[in-house]
């Protein structure tokens, strides 16, 4: 393993690279946060050489550029605040697909969405894509089914950003985020030179590692504070003594370089069980995942939807914008915990566990609906997904009226040892604010999202002291205020309660030394230096 | 109410549906959603019957059994056989004929989907019913008892009609009223103690010939998607009144 990477410089012309101005602009100055930006231009590169050559004018020019994927993030990551948009929409294509002694894996460009790689795992009709090893699409075929275990729930996001940000689904309560998934990515840097990472070909020596261009060489510092791996975390870049620099870049949100291919594992499907539990309020909910982490079965995800959250489904439901034909809960205003389980034949046993377990905490197998159709559990899925969906739904309503609203919600997780002191502190002050808010998501992973349901500018005001104290709070108890969104524009006050000014100046450090001119994402997650 | 369900096993119409010229089954298979509008029909009307559940298919049309099963039927029969692989419309319907007349000749009532989401024939209804040498209503929206009565409701051409389903007749079923049902975990918990018992054409008494590709009188050369796609034109106007006015027509039919 070596500590070198060799950058390479690639051909292409930036003259006719596709440009919208005017108009045309608009839709690219803002993503899922509402957040609102400006850009002049916005450029559509149909290849990792049109991405190199967009990168060497702005770098030399000094224009700051912004990485745009589908802009599903939550925290304004993709909003530009000047300059140009450079949008990956046009390089989203799956391209091949290898094996190795890890199993196969899928190459593709980075805009491809996850849904549309979920498509194209489950039709098993790999027409087109490239053999990266000898027969592997023949092989895959015969293979049967394959999944990418990572399941983030926004599935209209890109894989390439969703590498970006190291993003986590339900299931990373049990397999991990993104990061552990990558094989190899390509990365376009601010200078518009490429470096091709494969996991496991490189290791810093130390904190530090070398970059070679031809006969020229140059140490890039790694930043040396500790990075919270005991929760789930996104906040700040990833460094370790003697890392792999694939994940400097793996989670680093695009400040460092833009990824212009990705390689992800691929792992057999299985059958699986999902259950969706109905209970009478949310202490119970909350108890019942608090037992069902603690008995001996292989759960794949647990998540949760308070009775705020259910409410507002259900109120989505009868207003006929989302699950037509949704059946009403078993029990009047619940909350409800949906769980994964492998549907095998250890599945009687499961129930009988299953059925102790639910009722004594006010909810039983009847109360409970369960899928182990495909069809069935992708609705449990849409319903998950459902609750942050009419959350934004409601803040872009607000917006209308308020345009200085934005998405206000949580995105932090504790170690399961304190899960409980933060549930009854964050319920104290949410109580106290007088704010609406949801919580729903990942409670297994001591990884709740609060959304505040903010109607004006003063309630806006009142919402950003509540998460503030809720942030504060999440630190003390050993925890990350960016569980799996990451800082973006919007959270960069939240990293500062994570990480000390020295160790911001060496993140900034690091970013000058592959940026100098400072233009890749500026002002996401880093404040420029002055 | 003794009630015969007829289902099949379908790949989900939300995936990609065509394998080459064939309908893929490698990716999710789903109960066909017109068998899960009867499944919903035969529960409502089961009252202290029994609702007995058949398919025809491969192995793994088991799992399509095993929702009925979850979700109110008593009892699943799967028509499993190589030789039967092939079967059209009408091989499938002389099977599927051949299995009640031999394990479930007293009923009341049989209820199907009104076709299947894959071959799309909306054939079987009327075959299975000619087989069995019983009445047949098709695509039905409802049906309850209703004083002493089965009524089925239809609508044709916007015109609803009730009718009265005459004892020991089929009705298929499509799209109604019906409100989407999940089983819970205690449902599952009972069909699992519930029976699907596999039959072969040697416990059917079907000939070679009288089954599968070989009992057949259609066979399906290819399937492909029908490409409804045209070329657009790009038209440059200099204002958005006569742009307007150009898209209403479109809508209105008239082209240009
Ligand atoms: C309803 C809803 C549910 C969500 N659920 C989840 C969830 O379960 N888990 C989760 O982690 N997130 C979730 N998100 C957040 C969001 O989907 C993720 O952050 C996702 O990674 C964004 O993908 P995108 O393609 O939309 O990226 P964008 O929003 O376009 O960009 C996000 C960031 O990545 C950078 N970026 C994009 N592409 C690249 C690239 N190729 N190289 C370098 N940088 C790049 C951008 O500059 C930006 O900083 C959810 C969002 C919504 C709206």
């Amino acid at each position: 393993m070596s500590d070198r990477l060799k950058v390479v410089s690639l051909d292409a012309d930036f003259n006719h690279i596709r440009a919208l101005s005017g108009d045309a602009v608009l839709p690219y100055l803002q993503d899922e946060s509402k957040l609102r930006g400006s850009a002049s231009l916005v450029l559509l590169p149909k290849n990792e050489g049109e991405v190199a050559a967009i990168m060497r004018e702005a770098s030399s020019k000094g224009i700051s550029v912004t990485v745009s994927a589908h802009r599903t993030g939550v925290v304004g990551g993709a909003v530009p605040s000047e300059g140009w948009v450079m949008s990956l929409e046009g390089i989203d294509v799956p391209i091949g697909v290898g094996r190795d002694d890890l199993g196969f894996y899928i190459q593709s460009g980075p805009c491809l969405s996850l849904r549309k790689l979920e498509d194209l795992l489950s039709s098993e009709r790999f027409d087109g894509l490239r053999d990266l090893t000898s027969s592997a699409v023949e092989e895959l075929k015969g293979s049967g089914r394959h999944i990418l275990l990572v399941d983030p729930t926004e599935t209209n996001a890109s894989l390439g950003a969703n590498v970006a940000c190291n993003s986590s689904g339900a299931k990373s309560y049990r397999y991990g985020p993104m990061r552990d998934w990558v094989r190899r990515i390509r990365v376009v840097l601010p200078d518009g030179r490429l470096l091709d990472l494969t996991r496991g070909e490189h290791r810093a020596r130390a904190y530090s590692i070398v970059i070679e261009d031809g006969d020229s060489e140059k140490i890039l510092d790694i930043p040396s504070h500790r990075f919270n791996r005991d929760v789930k975390n996104s906040a700040g870049i990833y460094a370790e003594e003697g890392m792999d620099p694939i994940d400097l870049f793996i989670g680093s949100e695009g400040i460092l370089g833009t990824i212009t291919l990705l390689e992800l594992r691929l792992v057999p499907w299985r059958r699986t069980l999902s259950s969706m539990a109905f209970f009478p309020d949310d202490c119970s909910a909350i108890g019942f995942v608090r037992a069902l982490r603690s008995i001996d079965m292989p759960i794949d995800l647990i998540e949760y939807i308070d009775s705020n959250g259910m409410r507002l489904v259900l109120r989505s439901r009868d207003e006929g914008s989302l699950f037509h034909g949704m059946p009403d809960p078993p029990i009047r205003s619940p909350s409800a915990v949906i769980f994964d389980l492998p549907y095998d034949e250890r599945v009687d046993e499961f129930l009988n566990d299953l059925d102790g377990l639910l009722s004594s905490h006010g909810s039983s197998l009847s109360h409970t609906w369960c899928a182990h159709e495909e069809r069935e559990r992708g609705r449990f899925r849409s319903l998950r997904h459902a609750v942050p969906e009419a959350v934004f739904a409601y803040i872009a309503n607000r917006k209308l009226s308020h345009p200085g609203i934005h998405k206000m919600g949580t995105d932090m997780s504790v170690p399961q040892d304190g899960m409980g002191e933060m549930l009854k502190h964050h319920l104290g002050v949410l109580k106290e604010s007088g704010l609406e808010y949801v919580m729903f998501g990942h409670l297994g992973d001591g990884h709740p999202h609060i959304e505040l349901l903010i109607d004006d500018m003063h309630q806006f005001a009142v919402a950003e002291g509540v998460l503030r104290e809720l942030a504060s709070k999440v630190v003390e108890l050993g925890g990350s205020t960016m569980a799996e969104h990451g800082t973006g524009r919007l959270k960069k006050e939240f990293l500062r309660l994570m990480y000390s000014e020295s160790d911001l100046e060496e993140m900034v450090r690091l970013k000058k030394a592959l940026d100098p001119a400072w233009v890749l994402n500026p002002g996401v997650m880093l404040e420029a230096p002055e | 109410m003794r009630i015969l369900l007829m289902v099949k096993q379908v790949p989900d119409t939300n995936t990609n549906l065509l394998d080459e010229s064939k309908f893929s089954r490698k990716g999710p298979m789903v109960l066909n959603p017109q068998c899960e509008y009867a499944l919903d029909a035969a529960a409502a009307l089961k009252g202290d019957g029994r609702v007995v559940a058949f398919t025809m298919g491969p192995s793994k049309a088991r799992h399509a059994l095993f929702r009925c099963l979850e979700l109110g039927a008593d009892l699943a029969y799967h028509l499993c056989d190589s030789d039967f692989a092939g079967s059209d419309v009408w091989a499938t319907a002389n099977t599927l004929s051949k299995a009640i007349m031999e394990f479930e000749p007293e009923f009341d009532i049989i209820l199907c989907g009104g076709h299947a989401a894959d071959a799309e024939t909306g054939l079987l209804p009327t075959m299975l019913a000619a087989a069995l040498g019983i009445p047949v209503i098709n695509r039905c929206r409802g049906i309850r008892y209703e004083g002493g009565s089965l009524i089925a409701n239809r609508e044709r051409n916007g015109i609803p009609s009730e009718l009265i389903v005459p004892s020991k007749s089929l009705v298929s079923m499509i799209q109604g009223s019906n409100v989407h049902r999940l089983p819970s975990l205690k449902d599952l918990q009972d069909a699992r103690a519930k029976q699907i018992k596999t039959l072969d054409r040697g416990s059917l008494g079907l000939r070679k010939d009288e089954c599968g590709a070989s009992g057949s009188f259609t066979k399906v050369d290819a399937v492909f998607a029908a490409d409804h796609s045209r070329e657009g034109i790009e038209l440059v106007l200099d204002d958005t009144d006569t742009a307007l006015d150009l898209v209403i027509d479109v809508f209105q039919g008239d082209e240009r």
